[in-house]
């Protein structure tokens, strides 16, 4: 589903991203860790086709990111680490503005039903945005991925600044995402919540992927350990 | 889809309110001030015909009497109603030349502050219609003026500027822009389309204000004017709404934005009709009035300076008309027959003169009018004009025929008295009639 052969971004002499390779099937969750600089936000963007790679290629559901951006575009959805809508609309507004620019048609019902799966209150469904919290906010993100039915999710460090019980619900959702089949590609510095959904952990280092494995192979205290000494 | 979500966030945006009752509201003052003025010209109008039409009929009258010998004959001759040249000349006599205000002539002030609407023939008034004829600034048309051209030449725009300026920006300040870009849909469409729906939307309801403003001050608007007032009022909008989808592809801030749009309106609607003016004045001058009415008292001073060489000419060539022996002989007729032959002498020295000066006028007209292409604040404020019937062609074309009348006016009581012919009863019901409709 998510793939980077050689991928590399570089600014001037400073490479940000240094022969990448990624293949995310759909069903997995990749966690990639990393300090900030790592090279993490610049993976999720080169997906997403918001800048254009040095060398190497990058595809979304076998469409190349760089020829097809579009057509790509069909396929995924984004969730921000600070994701904002319209704070004049109200949260079935918003998402059904988004899934309307997404060339998708729903009922009403069906653009509730939805939000209802994302986990946000009903009575917040008819309430304007910029009364809800980050993690209100998040869930309507995750409304928006569903209404696309998209078959990848790039989310970057989406659940920092939430709060415990917030941060729990977004990985429920996420997890239901992963049992439909959805490839997701989370940036996230979370260790605990990369082990608790990821199936597969990569830790990035001056734009390289130094470690790539199977979270079921290693421990949290493993992982942890690992982590620490790879970011040294 | 797009349309109902763009609508709810105008209607939810206590800004766009706040800007569309200050549109609505400098709409109604621009329609209050027109009205106004179109108030007061069609009261002078109405005045003048009267005051004319009582005159007349009040010497109709008169003479009606004296003929059927109820009165007896007036026994000054400039009293007399049968004397075709007091009639025709002064003394009250004379008839108005009036333009009617158009239909949209509320719209625009135009040049009707420096043109006259109305003018005053008489015989020998060879000046009708240029009365109060001005030609220093072409471009002192409706700046300062707070009148509906005004409004939707200059605040239009910046209306527009204010609902356009951070159409993307906005996003991107907001945060949204990320959101929006993971869509499969280009940013330039997604703009295209949301600009092109501010455009309707902005400008129907520009359309319906000025519509109900008109509507409010009994200004009909079910005549074609006003649907080509609608339409060049889309053009105008048009551009600037090009001009905000350009800004807005730059992708700076809105800060920016607004900055670099404001720019472009002070470019269109101060600098560029600055520049013609100054351009206009200094390289096609006009001699001032000032200078023209001197002249014009000149030639008259030489006239009166030449007084023997020009009243011997004129009997030398008038030999039906006997030159008085000494100032004994002289009478009301031959003063009058030697003052139009002096006054003859002195509009040819200034019928040069002012032609010189309409030349030198028109040229510097000419030449400020070939700047609204440079601008589209002058063309659209020169289109209203049009409509409005205030434009400088339309009071030039008032002076041609103003002109035309005074000819036939003047020959009809000229030739009476040149004859020594009396006026009748009849005759005052078949005085010229000024009869003028607009192109």
């Amino acid at each position: 589903m998510l793939q980077a052969k050689n991928l590399t971004k570089q600014y001037g002499d400073f490479k940000a991203l240094d022969a990448l390779n990624l293949d995310i099937k759909a069903g997995e969750i990749y966690c990639l860790l990393g300090a900030n600089g790592a090279g993490k936000s610049t993976t999720i963007n080169l997906f997403l086709g918001f800048i254009a790679p040095s060398s190497g290629s990058v595809s979304v559901a076998g469409l190349d990111v760089a020829a097809q951006n579009l057509e790509t575009k069909k396929h995924l959805a984004y969730i921000p680490e600070n994701l904002m809508l319209y704070p004049m609309l109200t949260g079935l507004e918003n998402l059904a503005y988004f899934a309307g620019l997404a060339n998708k048609k729903y009922t009403e019902n069906q653009l509730v039903g939805f939000l209802t799966e994302a986990g946000l209150q009903s009575e917040a469904h008819q309430k304007r945005v910029g009364a809800y919290s980050k993690g209100m906010r998040q869930k309507v993100g995750i409304a928006i991925a569903l209404a696309k039915d998209a078959k990848v999710l790039l989310l970057d460090e989406p659940t920092s600044g939430l709060d415990p019980q917030a941060s729990n619900e977004f990985s429920s959702l996420l997890l239901k995402l992963k049992d439909k089949g959805v490839a997701t590609l989370m940036a996230t510095h979370d260790i605990f919540r990369a082990k608790q959904i990821g199936t597969h952990i990569g830790i990035m280092k001056q734009g390289n992927l130094v470690k790539s494995f199977k979270t079921e192979l290693v421990s949290f205290q493993d992982l942890e350990q690992v982590y620490l000494e790879t970011i040294k | 889809m797009l349309i109902s979500f763009e609508l709810k966030m105008l209607f939810r945006n206590p800004f766009a309110w706040v800007l569309t009752g200050l549109l609505f509201i400098f709409l109604l003052f621009g329609t209050y001030y027109g009205t106004q003025r179109v108030e007061k010209q069609k009261t002078t109008i109405a005045e003048v015909q009267t005051k004319a039409e009582k005159f007349y009929q009040e010497k109709k009258l008169l003479l009606d009497s004296i003929e059927k010998g109820w009165r007896e004959p007036e026994k000054s001759w400039y009293k007399d109603p049968a004397n075709p040249l007091p009639m025709g000349t002064f003394r009250g006599a004379g008839w108005y030349v009036v333009l009617q205000p158009a239909p949209l002539a509320v719209v625009s002030t135009g040049q009707s502050d420096i043109f006259p609407f109305y003018s005053k023939v008489a015989v020998g008034n060879t000046n009708a219609g240029s009365d109060n004829d001005h030609f220093e600034n072409p471009f002192s048309t409706a700046i300062g003026q707070f009148d509906l051209a005004f409004v939707l030449t200059f605040i239009f725009p910046l209306l527009i500027i204010a609902f356009t300026y951070n159409l993307l920006s906005a996003e991107r300040e907001q945060g949204i822009l990320r959101l929006l870009l993971s869509m499969p849909l280009s940013v330039r469409t997604w703009l295209f389309q949301k600009l092109t729906f501010r455009y309707v939307f902005l400008l129907l309801l520009s359309i319906i204000l000025l519509a109900m403003s008109l509507g409010i001050f009994g200004v009909s608007i079910t005549n074609f004017s006003f649907l080509q007032l609608s339409a060049a009022l889309g053009f105008y909008a048009l551009f600037w709404f090009l001009v905000a989808f350009s800004v807005n592809l730059l992708e700076k801030s809105s800060a920016v934005n607004a900055m670099i749009l404001l720019g472009v309106w002070l470019f269109f609607t101060l600098l560029v009709p600055s520049v013609a003016s100054m351009l206009s004045s200094t390289l096609y001058p006009v001699p001032s009035r000032v200078g023209f009415v001197t002249a014009q008292r000149d030639a008259e001073s030489e006239a009166e300076k030449k007084h023997e060489e020009i009243i011997n000419n004129f009997y030398a060539k008038n030999p039906q008309f006997l030159k008085p022996a000494n100032e004994k002989e002289q009478t009301w007729r031959t003063r009058w027959l030697e003052r139009f032959a002096e006054k003859e002498y002195s509009e040819k020295i200034v019928g040069k003169i002012r032609i010189d000066f309409e030349e030198k006028a028109q040229a510097q007209r000419h030449f400020a009018d070939n700047f609204q292409w440079f601008s589209p604040a002058i063309f659209f404020q020169n289109t209203l004009s049009r409509l409005a019937k205030t434009d400088t062609e339309t009071y030039l074309d008032f002076q041609v025929r103003t002109a035309e009348f005074e000819k036939k006016w003047t020959t009809f009581f000229k030739g009476k008295f040149l004859k020594d012919e009396k006026l009748k009863t009849a005759d005052y019901d078949n005085l010229p009639k000024w009869e003028y409709v607009q192109n």
